[in-house]
């Protein structure tokens, strides 16, 4: 992902009042582990729910996120887990995940 | 998490020199930047496969040795589904073929001998000895003698079951064998221990298994606490499914407020007593107080909690320098003794051994925990949480996390299905 995309995809988060502090270049890999203990490794998982989200469209799944976490969508447990992450942590994931082509 | 890095990294620099200028025992820690790296995983469980696996994803440089004395593992996830006569044994059951062979991770089947620190060497039954510039230990639970009577031969008639495998299948054979009307007691115990909603939902699968086949029967838990994992939700599942709180209860719990907590076994007469009263059981399950695995004790990793405290940043012992200790064993809490936790422990962990061995600043670590229980096969329940590092510490993220909303039988439905793709997804995400 480009650094052009990356701002649109910020741009495009609902903007919360504290500023957003610089990732570190790990985060996205980081947080992304973590969810592959439900989703599958590298998200490629094997069941129809949790879905698939290796190589989901990032702008997707930061939307997907943000709806969780804001009950704008039904969730048995994402939105636990989606509120547990700032609008930048989220960007930074979904990168990382986006972008995971293999274990 | 400001002012986060510099302040670690800087600790965690000094770390690295201390450990490289006390290399004299021959490894040189400070080769292990170029490449030629060693790290051994000691435990071959959540923590451990987990930890040799992202080794190798994030630096496939390093060279990785498992060890682990048996050839497969059987996961205590799932073994409850075991009991309850929902899966097989061989659901539950993982071998090592993938890691080795798919993910270049070097598995020696063997025990563990002894650990020198000093020398930083790993030395197995089988008579080799092993250099290692880190070590990564993950050795699960033993158990503590807090229970009079209780012994290795006491295990084979009153299994435990909390390691999972042939003590599984024992006290599942013991449920078949018992007769209609009979009595399944589980001592549950003191806090911490490894897996806290596992002996509710223990009690449900056995319930739900009794429903079906010996509907007069009944399941007796003495617990050596006052509060359990999701008790709510447990006690709304029971309600609806086991009768709970009426005569016609298929599970009653005894918490140790109410004299549960069982002091003595008589394995000869079936009997356990509390401290009042004498229960008779047909089929007994026995959980011991726990405490860290032998091999961390033996090492001196572990204080006088009889657990192995750690900085949560890179979990490396706080007693053993070149030793990071992650799962059951380590002072994790808030992170529960999970699977899961050991999973997500263990990504943390590699993520930063594999710093310190590049000379780094290590990674700012999250963490996941979701702990899935099943009350009957289609009626699941869920806690999780997501963990930051703050001060130095493992914290809960402010917001997140929490329990199955309450009333919502879509998300019991739901949930019940999570809970075996979560099963499936974790083990391919750790053997597969």
């Amino acid at each position: 992902m480009t650094k052009s995309s990356t701002l649109a995809v910020l741009a495009m988060v609902s903007m919360i009042a504290a500023p957003l502090q610089a990732a570190d270049e790990f985060t996205g890999r980081t947080i992304g582990s973590a969810c592959f203990a439900c989703h599958g490794a590298a998200g490629a998982s094997k069941s129809s729910i949790p879905p698939i989200i290796i190589g989901v469209p990032v702008a997707y799944i930061v939307r997907q996120m943000q709806d969780f976490r804001d009950d704008k969508r039904y969730s048995t447990i994402m939105g636990r887990i989606a509120r547990g992450y700032t609008d930048e942590e989220i960007v930074a994931v979904a990168e990382y995940i986006s972008s995971q082509g293999g274990q | 998490m400001t002012g986060f890095s510099r302040r670690r990294f800087l600790k965690i620099a000094g770390l690295t020199l201390t450990a490289a200028s006390a290399g004299a025992g021959g490894v040189s820690v400070a080769a292990a930047g170029a490449g030629s790296a060693r790290v051994i995983v000691v435990g071959g469980g959540f923590g451990g496969a987990t930890a040799a696996r992202y080794l190798r994803k994030f630096a496939p440089d390093i060279k990785v040795t498992l060890i682990e004395p048996r050839q497969a593992f059987v996961t205590c996830p799932g073994s409850n589904w075991v009991l309850g006569g929902e899966r097989s044994m061989e659901f539950i059951t993982h071998g090592y073929d993938n890691l080795r062979d798919r993910h270049g991770v070097e598995v020696v089947h063997d025990m563990v001998k002894a650990i020198d620190p000093g020398a930083r060497k790993v030395s197995l039954q089988g008579g080799d000895s092993l250099a290692y510039d880190r070590l990564i230990l993950s050795p699960g639970i033993d158990f503590r003698d807090n229970i009079e009577g209780y012994d290795a031969e006491a295990m084979q008639v009153m299994p435990h079951a909390w390691q999972a495998g042939p003590q599984t299948e024992l006290l599942r054979r013991q449920l078949e064998a018992m007769p209609d009307g009979g009595t399944v007691i589980i001592a549950a115990p003191p806090d911490p221990f490894r897996c806290p909603p596992g002996p509710p939902e223990r009690a449900s699968m056995i319930a739900h298994y009794l429903t079906k086949f010996k509907p007069r029967s009944k399941v007796l838990i003495l617990d050596a606490k006052d509060k359990f994992s999701k008790q709510s939700l447990f006690i709304e599942g029971w309600v609806k499914h086991y009768g709970y709180g009426t005569d016609k209860a298929m599970i009653e719990w005894v918490p140790a407020s109410s004299d549960g907590r069982v002091r003595s076994v008589d394995v000869a007469g079936m009997k356990v007593a509390t401290e009042f009263d004498t229960h008779s059981g047909d089929v007994i399950n026995i959980i011991p107080a726990q405490m860290a695995g032998a091999i961390a004790v033996q090492t001196g990793l572990t204080d006088a909690s009889g657990w192995c405290p750690v900085d949560q940043l890179t979990w490396e012992s706080t007693l053993q320098p070149g030793i990071h200790v992650i799962g059951d064993s380590a002072i994790q809490s808030p992170l529960p003794k999970s699977g899961y936790a050991a999973n997500s422990e263990a990504k943390v962990c590699a993520a930063n051994v594999v710093q310190l061995i590049r000379g780094s600043e290590p990674v700012e670590p999250h963490w996941i925990n979701t702990c899935y229980s099943l009350i009957t096969p289609e009626h699941g329940i869920s806690v999780a949480m997501v963990y930051e590092l703050k001060d130095s510490k493992v914290a809960k993220v402010e917001g997140a996390g929490g329990v199955s909303a309450p009333e919502d039988p879509t998300a019991r439905a739901l949930e019940a299905a999570y809970a075996v793709d979560w099963y499936r997804n974790i083990v391919y995400d750790i053997f597969g």
